[in-house]
């Protein structure tokens, strides 16, 4: 027995020794003074303490802390979906602009964005004349944490390439453990919320198409979808999905959807329309 | 059909049911509510307190992975929002009073005014006061405790002893015979 046993005094007062350490403990305590008026400072101590009452919390607790949680975060990374005409800066843009020159066997692609954002299927717009031109576009450069808007140019014939890259990194991503995709719904490193933002499109996906096998997803980013109704932002995941040509071997359509982060509700959803 | 676990409404959260963390809050919220009272001595700072608790939990849930109980996991968030606000609060102690001294006949009927005891808490350093609050008024177990707050088991029984120490005489409580070990309630 260590001099003073502060370590099972404790447990003393709670009546909780067993034997052994029990009568080791009075022994000490008939010889012990300080341990002794210790003890009895520590059972009158303890036994204000369990008399204490609870408290009631006050209301709506639940309430308030899940619309705090939905605020759009004050060093918000908004990105609105652009209309075509505005999309120097804008990721989407990417994707659009993308779309424009994807030219699977020739003629022009048609695209569109909804500006602000509506639920529903987007109308699209005007297609761009000459297919075969080159335009300036801005890409993605990666699926890396960081997106990086550029003017890149590119010829119609890059595109088979650039949409290989992008097929690669969407399987890749698809590749990461399930349950790693579901933390990543909260948390996580940029790749992982990319992941789970898949499955969330994915199943936007497939409710509103009825494809059964979507093809290879893949992800821009989390934005804040701004909605023009009711002039609230609500923060979601922008998807783009090359799905399955003709003749399966390759990437021949394109999905573009926005999801709700929390619920995956679809928001807005747009397949343009290829030409083949 | 039993309860979900804490664990499974954490998942049900995680897969997108908002309703799960609203069903967690409210399995939780008198618990935190009551600690973080006790631990900043002012209902309007426990309020805050359970905001941020539950945001901050909100916000982590995905890195929350089973490490420890959902239950521990709780507590540490809650000590910690309690500590940044003792923190942010400075050195400004509440105002001291004299407690009422402790009736001196019987040990055993003697009772202490609630509000007294909470006073006294105030005035217990805060390490003494979460293992106070965590142990003897909550009733959590050992392990529980340590790992919430990040000590040892030996660490946390020898801070709740050394704990009631200082909480019986922050309280006045009057000394007796020092042979009263036999008195001990619970140890016949």
């Amino acid at each position: 027995m260590t001099r003073h046993p502060d370590e099972l005094l404790a447990a003393y007062v709670d009546g909780d020794l067993d034997d052994a350490d029990r009568r080791a403990v009075q022994t000490h305590l008939r010889s012990c003074e300080r341990c002794g008026r210790e003890v009895e400072l520590a059972t009158h101590a303890r036994r204000a303490l369990v008399a204490l009452p609870d408290v009631e919390p006050p209301a709506g607790t639940a309430f308030r802390v899940l619309r705090e949680a939905r605020r759009p975060p004050a060093t918000g990374r908004a990105w609105r979906i652009a209309t075509a005409a505005g999309i120097a800066a804008s990721l989407i843009a990417g994707a659009v602009v993308l779309v424009q020159r994807v030219d699977l066997g020739g003629g022009a692609a048609q695209t569109a964005t909804e500006s602000g954002g509506e639920a529903g299927p987007a109308a699209p717009a005007p297609a761009e004349a000459g297919a075969a031109e080159e335009a300036t576009t801005t890409r993605s450069a990666t699926l890396a944490p960081r997106y990086r808007a550029s003017n890149q140019r590119y010829a119609p014939e890059d595109m088979p390439r650039v949409l290989d890259r992008l097929a690669d990194e969407a399987n890749r991503l698809l590749a990461s453990d399930q349950a790693a995709s579901d933390a990543a719904l909260a948390d996580g490193t940029p790749d992982r919320r990319a992941a789970a933002a898949m499955r969330c499109s994915t199943s936007a996906i497939r409710g509103a198409t009825q494809i059964q096998d979507p093809g290879i997803p893949f992800v821009f980013e989390r934005a804040s979808f701004f909605n023009v109704h009711t002039g609230a932002y609500v923060p979601g995941y922008v998807a783009a999905y090359l799905g399955p040509g003709p003749t399966g071997d390759r990437p021949g359509s394109l999905f573009m959807t926005v999801v709700d982060r929390q619920t995956c509700d679809r928001l807005l959803y747009y397949t343009p329309p290829v030409e083949l | 059909m039993a309860d979900p676990t804490d664990e499974v409404l954490v998942e049900r959260y995680l897969r997108g049911d908002r309703s799960a963390f609203a069903e967690l809050v409210s399995r939780h919220e008198r618990r935190v509510y009551n600690l973080a009272f006790r631990m900043l001595g002012r209902r309007e700072d426990a309020d805050d307190a359970v905001q941020d608790t539950f945001v901050t939990c909100l916000r982590k849930l995905g890195s929350f992975r089973g490490a420890s109980t959902f239950t521990t996991w709780l507590h540490r968030v809650t000590l910690n929002v309690c500590y940044d606000a003792l923190r942010k609060r400075g050195r400004e102690r509440p105002e001291e009073e004299a407690p009422e001294r402790a009736a001196p006949d019987d040990p055993a009927t003697e009772a202490v005014a609630s509000v007294d005891v909470h006073r006294a808490l105030q005035r217990v350093s805060e390490d003494f006061r979460a293992v106070l609050v965590l142990h003897d008024i909550q009733g959590r177990p050992y392990e529980e405790i340590a790992e919430a707050i990040g000590v040892p088991v030996g660490t946390v029984k020898s801070r709740l002893h050394r704990a009631r120490v200082a909480l019986a005489e922050a309280l006045g409580v009057e000394q007796r015979a020092p042979r009263a070990a036999s008195k001990v309630e619970g140890n016949e």
